[in-house]
Order: C-alpha cells, then sequence, then structure tokens
C-alpha cells in the first residue's frame, strides 16, 4: 500500500483556519491548465502516448526547481482507497482519482501545490491557501508554471493562448476560485439572489469538490468562467472584488439572524453540537452538515472553544477514506458511520473536554 | 419530466426563478425554451458541454449546406473533425485550434466574450517570437549581401540562418538540407 500516512495527521495548511475573511471564505484556489505541445489530448491519445506524456513530465518535475518541494505519485498504482483520500484532500479530482491510464500526481507536503498529470489536459497545476488569498494562491501556481515551463514546451498559440483540451479553457488556462461557507444566506434562502448576481457578472457557482458536483452543508466554491481576453491579474481581480461583498451580505445576514431569531439559530448550533458529541453512528451527509452549523456557531462566539481548524479537520478527517486510512481497515458503510462518530467525539472532546 | 409549456416533449431545460423572494422552478423542452427566448447564458451551468455547443450551432446556425462542409474540416494532426468537435466539445490535440480556426473563433468568443489572449506568455515562446525576429533581419541581411555580391559575408550569414533554423527547428529530421526550406534551396542557388 503507498505510504501517505504522514497526510492522515497532518492537515493542509489551507485547512488552518487562518487567511482573511476565514468566518467566510475557508480557502482561495488556483489552477492552471497546460498541455505538452507535440502531443495529442488524452481523449485522442494512444495507451503509449499517454505513457510518454506522464513520463516526460514526471522527469520533468523532477528535474526541474521544484524537485525537493514536490513528491510525485503514480495515481495508477496506487489503490481505490488512496485516490479517494487525495480526492477528500482536494489534492486531485474526482475524474483524475477515478480515470483509466497513466497518470499522477504531484504534491507539496504542505499541500499547498498539487500538479495533476494527465487528468483532462497533461498538466493541471494548483495552489490552495487559507481564506480569502486569491493573488498568492496565483502567484504560487504561476510560480510552478515558470519552473516547470523552463524543462516543458507548452502547447501555446499567440492568439488563443494556452492551448487546453475544453474550449472554456482557452487563453490564461486559469481558474481562480474561492471556497465559501455560506450557512445564512442558505437558511433565509438570500443565497439564491447571490447566484443569480454572480452568474450575471460570469462567475460560476460550485460544490464542495469542484466540476459537476452538488454544493452540500452550505459550502460553495465560486470561480471565473472566462479564461480567454483578460489578463491573469484582472481574472484574480474581478473575483477577488466581488467576494468581500458576498462575505459582507453573509456577516449581515447572520447578525440578523442572532437579532431576530436568537434562541432558534442557538438551539440549530447547540443541538448540532449535542449530536457531534454524542452520536453512536453518523453519516458524512448528516456530519457535514452539523459542522457547518457548528461553524456558523464559532464565528458567531455562541459556542466557544473550538478552533475553526478544528472544524475544517474534521470536515475532512471524517470522509469515507481518511476513516479507513485512520482505522487502517476497510469498512463498511455501517462501521465507517460508526468509526466517524467515535472519531468526532474524541476530537471534539480534545478541544472542549470530556463530556459528562 | 414533460415540459409545462407543451406538455409534449421532455423537459431538458431546468430554470429557477425568484420573484419577489419566492422561488419559482420552471421545466421547459429545448424547443419551447427557445421560442421563449430563454436566454442559454442563464442555463449553461445546467447544460453539459456538447449539448452547449449542439445549442449554439442551432442558435447561431450557418446555411445547412455551409455548416455540413464547415462540419467536415478535420484536423491534419489528429484526424478529428469539427463535427466531432463539436459533438464532444474537446479538441484532439494542440492543433486543432489552427486547423477549426473558421469555425472556432465565434465559439470562443460566445464562451470568453474575446478572442485575443490577453494573459501570460511562456517565456520560451517570447524567446521563441525573439528568434523569428531575429532570423527575419538576418535574411533581410543575408538577401542584401547577395545582391551586394558580397559572397564572403553572404556565405557567413547562410550559416547563421541555417544555424537559427535548425534551433526553430525548421530543418527536420536532422537533414543538412531541406526541399521547403528557403535558405537551403537559395544556398544551392549560389552555391
Amino acid at each position: 500500500m503507498f505510504e501517505l500516512s504522514h497526510l492522515q495527521v497532518l492537515s493542509g495548511v489551507w485547512l488552518s483556519g487562518g487567511g482573511a475573511e476565514a468566518d467566510v471564505v475557508v480557502s482561495s484556489r488556483a489552477r492552471l491548465a497546460r498541455n505538452v505541445a507535440g502531443f495529442p489530448f488524452l481523449t485522442r491519445a494512444s495507451e503509449e502516448k499517454r505513457a510518454a506524456v506522464e513520463e516526460l513530465v514526471r522527469a520533468s518535475i523532477k528535474g526541474s526547481s521544484l524537485r525537493g518541494r514536490v513528491n510525485y505519485h503514480d495515481l495508477a498504482a496506487m489503490e481505490h482507497v488512496e485516490r479517494q483520500f487525495l480526492v477528500e484532500r482536494h489534492l486531485i479530482s474526482r475524474d483524475h482519482a477515478f480515470a483509466q491510464g497513466p497518470r499522477g500526481v504531484a504534491f507539496a507536503p504542505d499541500e499547498r501545490i498539487s500538479i495533476m498529470v494527465n487528468e483532462e489536459d497533461h498538466l493541471r497545476i494548483q495552489s490552495l491557501r487559507a481564506g480569502l488569498q486569491l493573488r498568492e494562491a496565483f502567484e504560487l501556481a504561476n510560480e510552478i508554471d515558470d519552473a516547470l515551463e523552463e524543462r516543458i514546451d507548452y502547447a501555446y498559440s499567440s492568439q488563443f493562448g494556452y492551448l487546453t483540451a475544453c474550449p472554456t479553457n482557452l487563453g490564461t488556462g486559469m481558474r481562480v476560485s474561492v471556497m465559501l461557507h455560506l450557512p445564512a444566506l442558505v437558511i433565509t434562502r438570500e443565497i439564491e439572489k447571490v447566484f443569480q448576481a454572480v452568474n450575471k457578472i460570469n462567475l460560476a457557482v460550485r460544490g464542495l469538490y469542484g466540476e459537476g458536483t452538488q454544493a452540500s452543508g452550505d459550502f460553495y466554491q465560486i470561480s471565473n468562467q472566462v479564461t480567454l481576453g483578460k489578463t491573469e491579474a484582472e481574472i484574480v481581480d474581478n473575483l477577488a472584488s466581488v467576494i468581500p461583498q458576498i462575505v459582507k451580505y453573509e456577516r449581515k445576514v447572520r447578525q440578523t439572524l442572532l437579532q431576530v431569531k436568537r434562541v432558534v439559530l442557538e438551539d440549530k448550533i447547540w443541538r448540532a453540537l449535542g449530536v457531534l458529541r454524542f452520536a453512536r453512528t453518523i453519516t458524512s451527509e448528516e456530519t457535514l452538515e452539523l459542522l457547518s452549523l457548528v461553524r456558523l456557531g464559532v464565528h458567531l462566539t455562541v459556542i466557544e472553544g473550538i478552533s475553526t481548524s478544528t472544524i475544517n479537520e474534521l470536515l475532512v478527517l471524517s470522509q469515507p477514506a481518511h476513516l479507513q486510512k485512520v482505522e487502517s481497515a476497510k469498512l463498511s458503510s455501517h462501521e465507517r458511520d460508526v468509526v466517524r462518530a467515535r472519531y468526532i467525539r474524541e476530537r471534539l472532546s480534545k478541544d472542549m473536554g470530556p463530556v459528562g | 419530466m414533460l415540459c409545462q409549456n407543451c406538455t409534449k416533449r421532455a423537459a431538458t431545460v431546468h430554470l429557477t426563478e425568484v420573484v419577489s423572494n419566492m422561488k419559482k422552478e420552471i421545466h421547459l423542452c429545448e424547443e419551447c425554451a427557445q421560442a421563449k427566448g430563454v436566454a442559454i447564458k442563464t442555463h449553461i451551468q445546467g447544460l453539459e458541454i456538447p449539448e452547449f455547443f449542439g445549442q449554439l450551432a442551432q442558435t447561431h446556425g450557418q446555411t445547412a449546406s455551409g455548416a455540413s462542409t464547415e462540419a467536415q474540416v478535420r484536423c491534419d494532426a489528429c484526424g478529428l473533425t469539427f463535427e466531432a468537435f463539436r459533438n464532444s466539445g474537446k479538441f484532439g490535440c494542440p492543433d486543432c485550434v489552427a486547423s477549426f480556426k473558421k469555425g472556432l473563433v465565434g465559439l470562443v468568443e460566445r464562451i470568453h466574450g474575446g478572442t485575443q489572449h490577453r494573459g501570460k506568455v511562456p517565456n520560451r515562446a517570447t524567446e521563441r517570437i525573439a528568434k523569428q525576429k531575429e532570423l527575419m533581419e538576418l535574411r533581410e541581411e543575408l538577401k542584401r549581401a547577395v545582391t551586394e555580391e558580397a559572397y564572403d559575408l553572404a556565405a557567413q550569414l547562410r550559416d547563421t540562418v541555417h544555424k537559427l533554423e535548425s534551433k526553430l527547428g525548421y530543418h527536420t529530421d536532422g537533414a543538412d538540407e531541406c526541399s521547403s526550406c528557403l535558405t537551403c534551396r537559395s544556398s544551392r542557388a549560389y552555391g
């Protein structure tokens, strides 16, 4: 089995709960799509060509200045649960985890950088930061791109920019996104207004795990749609200028809820914490829903004694592959629910002291 | 689910509207959605990319004959046809962009609102552009040297040009001379 054990306990720095506007903005992400000149994209690439791309990119990463900063992992040789683990960690996409053929990922131990090889494009460079740090996320991804470009000839055209498998990524090949926690806007159904406003300015809303996933537990990802015709700085600025308004809106509604329906809201929050601290079996959906409420409670100082990083950690570590890694065993869905409930109880007791 | 408008065809366009704080869901078939002038942009997110392209081709359809010849355009490098690209929404290789340029520009504009990349340029590309510029200047000098019958200089320049061209990958297969290359041909001419 692959050695990913160091990741079990150490959470990525992006989960630290730090960064600007951390009460609403969980994390910021930038990703760049790149392809190697002279090779077909994956949909038209033979097994040999895919292997050649994988080998070339792997060698380029290892030969570049990134050597020592990132570790390369062969996904084709990895077990299902290990790949699921990396998805839960946001280090690879779902599509990348469950695709076929030669492919890999290189990432830094602090999980701020990951480079997916042979995803939809030959390379997907991504950088994750805690809180609202879009510019920092972009700069880091850009730096990785510069380092790789010294070794790899990218497919590029002066008119269409970086050439990508999907026309929606042409140009900069860049997608920047922020993960927002918007429980108050969801409770009051104001969220629809945000979606409409955001769509009007060409931004997309997605779920917790990116493209093609449902938003769950009040967590939403907002990202740019346009990648061509604007500079990277303009794209980053456009998204960065909208987020503070959404943050302000969410905070305002949180305060209104506290004023108008304090008891109802506090009751919801304390019940959520109660279930998490006492449940003997719990599904991941319920966990996400309850952790969202507890997170809200922490930021409204309704609940004290739990840090944001604990909640972020629980969000990631309570997921199926993580639980199986912690237990070092393959678990049935019912067994997972039992282990999850125990893990959450123990983790919360660490912060808040034992119950009863 | 049936279309709420015609109640005949299956509803494939699902819209959520918020009217005076009331969420209202509307389910329409494609025909009725188009007839009602539902802007594509408002439901792009619910559509799969191929559907999206299909719709664009319909709404912005060229004349039937024009469209079919364009659909048959094939990428020299990977063999993908424009039609297959439109159905899948995915290019086959980096050369598809150049092969499909005619049909692509409009599509790119509808997706991105622009057709000219303004972002990052790979350093290597900058280098290449600079080399190409240098090459053009050297070729001019070479031409001048030949006109002025300064053959020693011309021979030197020819070698420099040839080296630079090799660097840029113009002389394929490592051959010293190639039939398609101007420098090789002209060097033979005064040779």
